[in-house]
């Protein structure tokens, strides 16, 4: 489905990534772990598209999506969440849905006056739809409250949420559960397994161990800018390697 | 009398800024784009209705004309800006809007430069020999409304909500699909486009402009009132033009009253509009009428 191929990125003299390879299968979810400034993150900003890679290719379905603007990537249908979550905060949570969906009549200024039917009929699928997703994510309660006023872990959901309207085959998660109550992670694990059933492919960045291995078909695990294991999570676990750069070679790493 | 008329002046004034208020709002409010040189606009539009009705055309044909070039303008100045930091962008703003004064200070040719153009027609003046400022008021009202209206409907559209989200979160917005730079062009153009319409309405109300009245400190003044008003409201915007203009303007008889030189009254009424900034940045950043929740009904 996404496919990256020796793809290279580097800031001055600091080598983010080195010769990375990727494969994610269609309807899977697909883990990415690793210590803190191995490259997880900038290997998303230059799948999204924030960032152009040095060399190296990508690919969407066939399709080589490596340096298109963020926009078009996103309207390829791979989405992406922030590892720290950004939300319009003075916009309703209910708002902050509506922006998502993809060809949206009303986002034309001159359309706004001339069909104005369209948008209304428009905006009305999409206000169902969204109200469905947010009682999925139990966040129904709290579609006109800004979403600025949110706690740290709704706003995540939200985030996850708003990316779900677009309908996107691939969504990008940059830790997911990072900051969420263990409640909250529990419900939003259910989810995101749910997603997989539905036909979506997920690709997360996790640092929590228990969530990548109750979650993940794949891991690959990051070190240094390059993958130094790929598997499934209780390979991983068992790579010697791994334990060294990522689990600090604690004999509980895998409890 | 003379009561009356000064208070047809005022809101007539009132109106023509708060045409500017409104759509500086859209651009700063609601858009989130830091315009430093609305004056720009609204100096494009005077001129421009100015000189084409002088030349003998119709007053719609110069006021159409005058929020097309202002709109051309926005146009050409955001094309290659659109994409640089808001910071950058302010500066380019400030920069936009001197070099319009300056063209007109300097490039006499056009609009007789520093002596500024006299004797600009009055739309419709033969018919009302009598109450012309009344005809007039009207008129200012009605555009006002008419450009409240059309704010309101961007604004409460995908398309104001878009703005919105760029006003928020850039990145997010075009990890979202949106296409930041081309919504922004959209902005400058909406708010410049109207900025225009209150020059042209501005300069046959006058009968005379000249560069001038287009000095960099109108620009503050608006910022002023959409700070005071509630930025991403447009009522707000629309008192904030009340309160400015009408403090703006019958300050300017204080010099009747007291013994203030006419001169030091001048520094004195910008001092106070100043002051009155600080206090609102202070203790009521959000103005008088804060930004609309925006609330669905669901059937």
């Amino acid at each position: 489905m996404l496919s990256v191929k020796e793809v290279y990125k580097s800031f001055d003299a600091l080598m983010a990534l080195k010769a990375i390879n990727l494969r994610v299968e269609e309807n899977s979810i697909t883990g990415l772990i690793g210590p803190d400034g191995s490259g997880k993150t900038t290997l998303f900003n230059v799948l999204s598209g924030f960032y152009s890679k040095d060399a190296g290719q990508i690919f969407f379905k066939e399709e080589r999506i490596d340096g298109l603007p963020p926009h078009e990537i996103a309207k390829k249908g791979i989405l992406r969440t922030f590892q720290i979550t950004v939300v319009p905060k003075r916009m309703t949570v209910l708002e902050n849905m509506l922006l998502a969906p993809f060809g949206q009549v009303g986002e034309k200024a001159w359309r706004v006056f001339l069909t104005p039917g369209v948008i209304r009929r428009q905006e009305e699928e999409n206000i169902k739809k969204a109200l469905r997703i947010l009682d999925d994510l139990g966040l129904e309660n709290l579609k006109d409250e800004y979403s600025g006023n949110l706690s740290g872990g709704q706003q995540k959901l939200l985030s996850l949420g708003r990316a779900l309207m677009a309908d996107p085959e691939v969504i990008l998660l940059d830790e997911p559960t990072a900051g969420v109550n263990p409640t909250l992670t529990r419900k939003l694990l259910g989810f995101l397994r749910e997603l997989r059933e539905r036909g979506r492919t997920l690709v997360i960045v996790e640092h929590d161990m228990n969530v990548i291995s109750s979650l993940c078909d794949i891991v690959y695990v990051l070190n240094n800018g390059e993958v130094i294991a790929v598997g499934s999570p209780e390979e991983i676990q068992r790579d010697k390697r791994v334990i060294e750069a990522y689990l600090g070679g604690r004999k509980d790493a895998h409890s | 009398m003379a009561i009356v008329n000064f208070f047809i002046h005022v809101i007539i004034m009132v109106g023509i800024y708060s045409i500017l208020s409104l759509s500086l709002n859209f651009q700063v409010g609601i858009s989130g784009l830091m315009n430093f040189g609305h004056v720009a606009y609204f100096a494009i539009g005077a001129y421009t209705s100015a000189l084409l009705t002088m030349a003998g055309c119709p007053f719609l044909l110069g006021l159409f004309s005058g929020m097309a070039l202002a709109g051309l303008f926005g146009f050409i100045i955001s094309l290659p800006t659109a994409s640089l930091k808001a910071d950058y962008w302010a500066i380019v703003t400030i920069a936009a809007g001197e070099i319009i004064r300056l063209f007109f200070l300097n490039e006499q040719w056009l609009a007789e430069g520093p002596f500024g153009l006299r004797g600009i027609p009055r739309p419709l003046a033969s018919l009302f020999p009598e109450n012309y400022p009344i005809f007039y008021l009207l008129m200012a009202m009605f555009f006002m409304a008419f450009t409240y209206f059309i704010m309101e409907v961007l604004i409460r559209s995908p398309f104001g909500r878009a703005l919105k989200m760029i006003r928020e979160e850039e990145a997010l917005a075009s990890s979202m699909g949106k296409e930041v730079h081309l919504f922004k062009i959209h902005g400058m153009v909406i708010g410049a486009i109207f900025a225009g319409l209150a020059g042209s309405l501005y300069a046959h109300y006058m009968t005379f402009i000249s560069p001038d009245h287009f000095m960099p400190i109108e620009t503050f003044l608006i910022w002023v009132m959409i700070v005071i008003g509630g930025r991403g409201n447009n009522i707000g915007a629309i008192i904030g033009a009340l309160t400015i203009e009408s403090l703006y303007i019958s300050t300017r008889f204080l010099k009747d009253y007291v013994g203030i030189p006419a001169d030091i009254l001048a520094s004195l009424r910008m001092f106070m509009i100043g002051f009155l900034l600080v206090i609102f940045i202070l203790y009521k950043p959000e103005g008088l009428v804060s930004e609309k929740r925006r609330s669905h009904k669901i059937k």
